[in-house]
C-alpha cells in the first residue's frame, strides 16, 4: 500500500482511518485548517453514504486514493456497492425551513456536493463505483 | 484519529427547567444512534426544553444534523424545543453549509441560552 491511497473494509468502524487519511494528505498539500475540514467532511459523507447505503452491511472495501494537482487535490473513492451515481442525486433541502419538514434526513450528498469544487462519477471497467473529488487549494 | 462520543446529561431547574446534553468526541455516522438514544431517554424521562452544548464536538458529518434534527422535531411534538450552546467550528461548518444555522436558535454563552427558553 502505497502512501496515497488506503484500502479499508467498508464499516462505519472505518470513517475515522479515513478521515485522518484525507487530513495528513490535505495538509501535506499545502491546503488551510478549513480546505482541509472541509475536504475531510466530503469524504466522510460520501465514504459514509457507500457503507450505509450501497453496501448496506455486507463484506466489501473502499479505497481512497489521492492524487495531487497544481492547485487541488483530487481524491477518488471506490467502492464495490450496488452502483450508484451521487452527481445525478436531486437536491431535496430547498424548503425555507428544513425544520419543519418531518422526515429528518439526506444531507449528506448535498453537503459533499457543497464542500469540494467538481463531483465526478463513473463505473470502473471491472465494475466498481468510482467517485472523484476535487477540492481547490485557496 | 476517533473521539469517542461523550454524552452527559445535567438538569438546570428554574422556571422553565432545561436539560443540558453536553456532547463531545466524534458525532458520525457511526455514533448518531448514540446521541438520538440518549435523547429519546431523556424526552422519555419528561424532559421537553434541551440544551444541547457542542463545543468540544471534534468532527460532525450530516448524521449528527441528522440527529439534531431528529430531536427537534421530537420535541417540537411535545410542545419543547432544542437549542444549541456553542457549537465548535466542526459543527458550525455544517449547518452554514447546509443553512441549518438560519433555524435553530444558537448561542454562544450557556446564561443566555438558558435565559431564552
Amino acid at each position: 500500500m502505497s502512501d496515497d491511497r488506503i484500502r479499508v473494509r467498508a464499516s462505519l468502524d472505518a470513517l475515522a482511518l479515513v478521515r485522518a487519511f484525507v487530513e495528513r494528505q490535505a495538509t501535506a498539500a499545502g491546503f488551510s485548517k478549513d480546505g482541509a475540514a472541509e475536504l475531510v467532511l466530503a469524504v466522510d459523507e460520501a465514504v459514509s453514504n457507500c457503507v450505509e447505503h450501497g453496501l448496506r452491511g455486507n463484506d466489501g472495501e473502499i479505497e481512497v486514493s489521492v492524487v495531487p494537482q497544481r492547485d487541488a487535490l483530487q481524491v477518488i473513492v471506490r467502492d464495490d456497492a450496488a452502483l450508484f451515481d451521487p452527481t445525478r442525486a436531486t437536491a431535496t433541502h430547498q424548503d425555507l425551513s428544513p425544520l419543519d419538514r418531518a422526515k429528518p434526513g439526506g444531507y449528506g450528498i448535498e453537503l459533499m456536493h457543497r464542500l469540494v469544487d467538481r463531483v465526478g462519477y463513473c463505473v470502473t471497467g471491472d465494475g466498481q463505483n468510482e467517485l472523484t473529488l476535487l477540492k481547490a487549494r485557496r | 484519529m476517533s473521539n469517542e462520543l461523550r454524552i452527559a446529561v445535567s438538569e438546570e431547574k428554574g422556571s422553565t427547567p432545561v436539560t443540558i446534553m453536553y456532547v463531545s468526541g466524534d458525532l458520525d455516522s457511526k455514533t448518531y444512534p448514540d446521541l438520538e438514544a440518549k435523547a429519546s431517554d431523556v424526552i422519555a424521562g419528561g424532559a421537553k426544553n434541551i440544551l444541547l452544548d457542542l463545543h468540544e464536538v471534534h468532527f460532525m458529518g450530516s448524521a449528527g444534523l441528522r440527529a439534531m434534527h431528529a430531536m427537534s422535531v421530537k420535541l417540537k411534538d411535545t410542545g419543547g424545543q432544542l437549542k444549541l450552546l456553542n457549537p465548535s467550528d466542526q459543527v458550525a461548518r455544517v449547518l452554514k453549509t447546509l443553512g441549518f444555522d438560519k433555524f435553530f436558535d444558537i448561542h454562544a454563552t450557556r446564561d443566555a441560552a438558558l435565559k431564552s427558553f
